[in-house]
């Protein structure tokens, strides 16, 4: 009987510790996940030098390199020399930003191209190119799918 | 608390039986296209089993259709979902719609061979889900 009554008086203080305890949980779990959300894209900002880190494939231009859906890095470019022929970069233009490779590169403007593309772009001026893929052994790093989600929530 | 756990277990189950279900009666179709040299090369192999889309050369395309039939009394969703490496080449003129009973519609897939592709053989596969429409 003795027994019974113990358990009976330490159920309630178990039950708000739990409670207590899961609520922490859960507190510490989405601040983590607010400041992955937050954080990330300014941590990439500030390694990569870039006010554009992070940027999703929207069509099919750069395939088979990039496809839809894809997500990709941006490094940072501050000259000229920063980028070469053969390149993928990313530039200005009054549609928003495009992803291409550069085909040549002349005294006032670049000329690029997407792989999936028959024609060439209209030339880019220096200044409206604001970053170049980061590569990883020769090849751009990219997410597959990740992308999807800027996609989506853009529409 | 575990009224809680067994709720959320059975919502849970009745979940993963509707998903296999669907996966199950979902219309699963193979998608083939050979990329091959030259000029405005077409040749159609006019298969049912898959979606042939035959030998194709760069910078041409074809398109093939499915065909979707409600043949039940009630609404039903028809969501389209394209994977592989052809997935990323090929366009469908209509996804995510609704066909109500008796009703027939077609879904036209296209394909375009970039510039970019290797002269090779590239699949992909296409899964066509019938849902019941929610009320």
């Amino acid at each position: 009987m003795e027994n019974f009554e113990q358990r009976e008086e330490q159920k309630p203080i178990k039950k708000k510790g739990s409670v207590l305890k899961s609520f922490i949980g859960w507190v510490v779990y989405v601040a983590l996940l607010v400041g992955l959300v937050v954080g990330t894209p300014k941590a990439l900002s500030y390694i990569l030098k870039s006010e554009y880190p992070m940027a999703a494939i929207t069509s099919g231009s750069m395939w088979p390199t990039l496809k839809t859906g894809d997500m990709v890095f941006i490094q940072g470019i501050q000259s000229r020399n920063e980028f070469e022929v053969g390149d993928i970069v990313v530039y200005k233009n009054p549609q928003g930003f495009t992803i291409h490779r550069v085909e040549e590169k002349q005294k006032d403007v670049v000329i690029t191209k997407g792989d999936a593309n028959n024609t060439l772009d209209t030339p880019v001026k220096y200044e409206d190119i604001i970053g170049k893929t980061v590569e990883f052994r020769g090849k751009p790093f990219k997410i597959p799918l990740l992308g999807n989600i800027s996609i989506i929530l853009n529409r | 608390m575990a009224k809680v756990k067994i709720v959320l277990l059975g919502i849970g189950v009745v979940a993963a039986i509707f998903a296999i279900v669907q996966f199950i009666n979902a219309a699963k179709y193979e998608m083939v296209v050979n990329v091959v040299e030259g000029e405005n090369v077409l040749g159609l192999n006019p298969t049912t089993e898959r979606l042939d889309f035959g030998d194709l050369s760069r910078n041409n395309g074809i398109a093939r259709q499915i065909s979707i039939e409600n043949g039940g009394g009630m609404d039903i969703f028809v969501a389209a979902f394209k994977f592989g490496e052809l997935a990323s080449l090929v366009k469908l003129d209509r996804n995510f719609f609704v066909l109500k009973p008796g009703e027939e519609a077609q879904i036209s897939l296209e394909v375009s061979i970039p510039p970019s592709a290797e002269t090779r053989k590239y699949d992909g596969r296409i899964w066509v889900f019938r849902l019941p429409k929610p009320i």
